[in-house]
């Protein structure tokens, strides 16, 4: 097991460095300059040339690059071109916002998922099943960015139950500021009973929350029904049913448990696919997380702050992986733990 | 059972603050939905967007009045000034009992270290100072600069870019300390907090020397709201007092809104294609004159600006002081294109020009395809290179990859006319801003007793440059279309709106609510 670990964890050293590498070539080869944006709208030649010196591009680009990774060995991302601040206290502020967002989304699609997906399946063809296959299909087809905004338009421009945008309300912040502990501000909040601060972000994260939930919805409702269909035709199903243990108990005990390791897959995989889409969802909600500070930076080719994106995206993803198949040898004993047995 | 009442109380407070969105900000409180955050907080450096709020944060020595006010200049924290007849020496009388927000006073001391720090660092706009030798300290509040050449150190004074005065004791905790959202101002407004990409809060500074007995905003908030769409919404729905860089397409829906008030006044801001002097084909002037005939100058405003645009009259816009205002105006006419290109002698077949533009700007997307269509009319093919700013610039700055024609958005950085002619036109070693790679050495010449004059003469000088922009013309060293407008939308309860194009902010101490 240990052994394992630190297989996956070398790999994860491969896949960063390898990862790293492709950013920064495509985003050093792509036409543009910088320095211009490093010093403002309407630089003098002065300025330029101090920029293009300070900055280290007057430097060969393999010079440059090992010049980042040794910098990033030592946790330095560099600085942003366009907000002029260290990359990794501009992703220290942000990551909390949009790992808050992902996590509660997750829940919402695990916790209305998996029932819907078991009821599904034991009402097979019935009218249930048809109306969650609705839903699902409806969640995978409509593009996120017409859906928030669709929600904007009812929720807070007809009926303004919720509000627009943004995290929290400016009034509150201002009024109860929330002590930072998690940086997630439900968390905060109720860790610190600010209870107003704790309305409002709560108020704010259900629209956001709702449009990146809704496909991984939809992908945990199908996966949750085809796998609990397999289980459910398996003989201990029946035999159980037939010792007179209770049908509840069979389906959430037995049956769920065995259909989870497909759901749990697929749950890992749109963690990374939501993280993605973060990079929509936030510039609809002006979320002030990683995914509205990636596409400013992408837009304004701001080197540096892609690069420290791409490298914690890439982090998260690589590490969630392990998690999951960590979780894998929780939920079914039967995988075999590597390195015991052969 | 305990759990269970916190959930309900949470909820029944939600439900209540949730009652609160689409209900307007309160009395004593504006908010004010800005497109970016702030870039840099340091005094001596902004040179962005951050200006907006800083203007009520900190000053300048001089204030530019707004368009239509009998004197171009008012008193700012300098109460008068005077100059030697030679333009080389400038005194300025600064006003008593202004404190700095840190409680220390603005003083002759702390104007000569500002402008010293500003120069010294050589960031943001620091060059406005160029002709400054050095700046001497008569008495506490009398503080003499002495120049280099002539200049007009009253207008650079009321820049909005490099002309902070601010509190010596504070700035010297370095620039790291303003970035972490500290000022040294002596405003109306300090800052109270800044949530990093969220909002800044500016609240009243209490011993600001222009008092606080009229009608205020105790506080201002300004809010980051980077989608536009959400922006209209927000003050469609009185959720935002302000909103800045409303779509134009949104403003037709927003002035039918009821408490919604769209203002679309004139800015400085204004648009031209630098035309290559230097590149075949336009280094012919023909050339070039029969580009500025095929552009359909009221269709560009019209359609494609959605008329939020004047058609432009030469280089500086019409409501900046020395503009000529007796230049030709421009025409389109294609019968006269063609018959310039015939004049030209250049074979049809070599008739192939390049225009780059930034690509994401719809507008100059437009108004390529629209020269395109216009030219193929007349035998001539344009290709389109739309890229990144940074690297068409990169490009037109090179005689080898620059294109014929080159987008450009220009204004200036202290109210001056030769800031768009020297930033432009003036000949330049190794191209900067000058893509039309035009050189004329009266222009140069002109340009240089301009410059001169501003700090003796300003009606001389004023003179110089309508000359200048003759000779540009003539030249047809660009295609001069649009003089922008700002758009300035906002509730309606929201009175004492001055708009000032010198200043892209607006001045939040002369904002109440009816």
């Amino acid at each position: 097991m240990k052994k394992y670990l630190l297989k996956r964890l070398a790999f994860i050293v491969f896949v960063l460095l390898g990862v790293s590498i492709i950013t920064f070539v495509i985003s050093h080869v792509i036409p543009g300059s910088p320095e211009a944006m490093w010093v403002g709208s309407k630089p003098t030649q002065e300025q330029l040339d101090a920029a293009i010196k300070e900055l280290g591009l007057d430097r060969p680009l393999p010079i440059q690059y090992l010049n980042y990774v040794k910098n990033l060995a030592m946790g330095d991302l560099g600085v942003s071109l366009r907000t002029r601040r260290k990359v990794s206290e501009e992703l220290n502020r942000r990551w909390a916002a949009t790992f808050e967002l992902v996590s509660v989304s997750m829940l919402i699609a695990l916790i209305l998922g998996l029932p819907i997906g078991v009821l599904s399946a034991t009402h097979k063809d019935k009218p249930l099943d048809h109306t969650s296959r609705l839903f699902s299909i409806s969640g995978v087809a409509m593009p996120v960015f017409w859906l928030g905004m669709t929600l904007q338009l009812f929720l807070h421009g007809g009926l303004k139950i919720l509000p627009l945008q943004g995290r929290i309300d400016s009034q509150v912040l201002i009024d109860h500021p929330i002590n930072r502990i998690t940086g997630f501000y439900l968390l905060d909040s109720l860790l610190t009973s600010n209870w107003p601060a704790l309305a409002s972000s709560l108020m704010h994260m259900i629209m956001p929350a709702m449009t990146m939930s809704f496909a991984c919805l939809a992908i945990v409702t199908r996966m949750s029904r085809s796998s609990m269909l397999e289980v459910l035709k398996e003989d201990y199903i029946e035999t159980s049913m037939a010792y007179g243990v209770s049908r509840v108990s069979v389906l959430y005990k037995y049956a769920l448990k065995n259909a989870l390791i497909p759901t749990v897959t697929v749950v890992g995989l749109n963690y990374g696919l939501m993280l993605g889409g973060s990079f929509m969802i936030e510039s609809i909600f002006d979320w002030p997380g990683l995914g509205r500070f990636a596409v400013l930076s992408i837009q304004t080719n701001d080197f540096p702050a892609i690069m420290g994106v791409t490298i914690l995206f890439a982090l998260t993803y690589v590490i969630l992986n392990l998690v999951i198949d960590l979780i894998y040898f929780l939920i079914d004993p039967r995988i075999q733990r590597p390195g015991e047995g052969t | 059972m305990k759990q269970r009442l916190s959930i309900f109380v949470i909820l029944i407070v939600g439900l209540f603050s949730s009652t609160a969105y689409g209900a307007g900000g309160s009395k004593d409180t504006l908010l004010w939905a800005a497109y970016g955050d702030i870039k840099d907080w340091d005094p001596s450096i902004a040179f962005s967007m951050e200006v907006v709020m800083l203007r009520s944060v900190y000053e300048t020595l001089v204030t530019y009045n707004p368009p239509g006010s009998k004197e171009i200049l008012s008193p700012g924290l300098a109460t008068s000034w005077s100059k030697s007849k030679d333009g080389l020496t400038w005194t300025f009388k600064l006003r008593k009992g202004v404190k700095f927000h840190d409680g220390t006073p603005m003083n002759a001391e702390a104007v000569k270290y500002s402008i010293d720090r500003t120069i010294k660092m050589k960031k943001g706009a620091y060059y406005i100072w160029s002709a400054v030798k050095e700046i001497q300290v008569v008495d506490a509040h009398t503080v003499k600069f002495l120049l280099k050449d002539p200049a007009p150190i009253d207008l650079i004074a009321s820049s909005q870019y490099g002309a902070f005065i601010f509190s010596p004791a504070a700035a010297k905790k370095g620039t790291d300390w303003f970035m972490q959202g500290n000022d040294a101002g002596s405003g109306p407004y300090k800052i109270e907090s800044w949530e990093k990409s969220q909002q800044t809060v500016l609240t009243r500074f209490d011993d600001y020397w222009k008092g606080w007995s009229g009608k205020h905003f105790k506080r201002v908030v300004i809010k980051v709201v980077l989608e536009k769409s959400t922006q209209v919404q927000m003050i469609k729905s009185g959720e935002a007092d302000f909103a800045s860089l409303t779509p134009v397409d949104a403003l037709p829906s927003l002035r039918k809104s009821p408490g919604v008030e769209v203002l679309t006044p004139d800015s400085w801001m204004n648009s031209s294609f630098l035309i290559n002097t230097r590149k075949f084909p336009t280094d012919n002037l023909k050339i070039r004159q029969a580009l500025a005939y095929a552009w359909n100058y009221d269709a560009v405003v019209d359609s494609i600006y959605n008329g939020m645009a004047k058609v432009a009259l030469g280089p500086v816009p019409q409501t900046m002081w020395g503009h000529n205002a007796d230049l030709p105006k421009p025409e389109f006419n294609l019968t006269k294109a063609a018959q310039l290109i015939k004049e030209s002698g250049i074979p049809k077949n070599k008739l192939k020009m390049t225009i780059a533009y930034i690509g994401t700007s719809q507008e100059y997307e437009n108004c390529a395809q629209l020269l395109q269509a216009n030219l193929a009319q007349i035998g001539v093919e344009l290709e389109l290179k739309p890229g990144p700013w940074g690297a068409i610039w990169k490009q037109a700055k090179s005689l080898d990859t620059a294109p014929n024609l080159q987008s450009m958005t220009w204004w200036p950085t202290y109210p001056t006319p030769n800031d768009w002619l020297i930033g432009m036109f003036k000949t330049e070693k190794m191209a900067l801003f000058n893509l039309s790679h035009y050189s004329n050495p009266r222009v140069d010449q002109l340009l240089e007793e301009g410059v001169r004059m501003e700090g003796i003469d300003q009606k001389a000088a004023s003179k110089i440059y309508q000359e200048v922009q003759q000779l540009i013309v003539d030249d047809a060293a660009a295609i001069f279309y649009a003089d922008i407008l700002t758009r300035s939308v906002k509730r309606t309860s929201v009175k004492g709106l001055v708009i000032n194009p010198a200043y892209a902010g607006v001045d939040y101490y002369q904002l109440y609510r009816e």
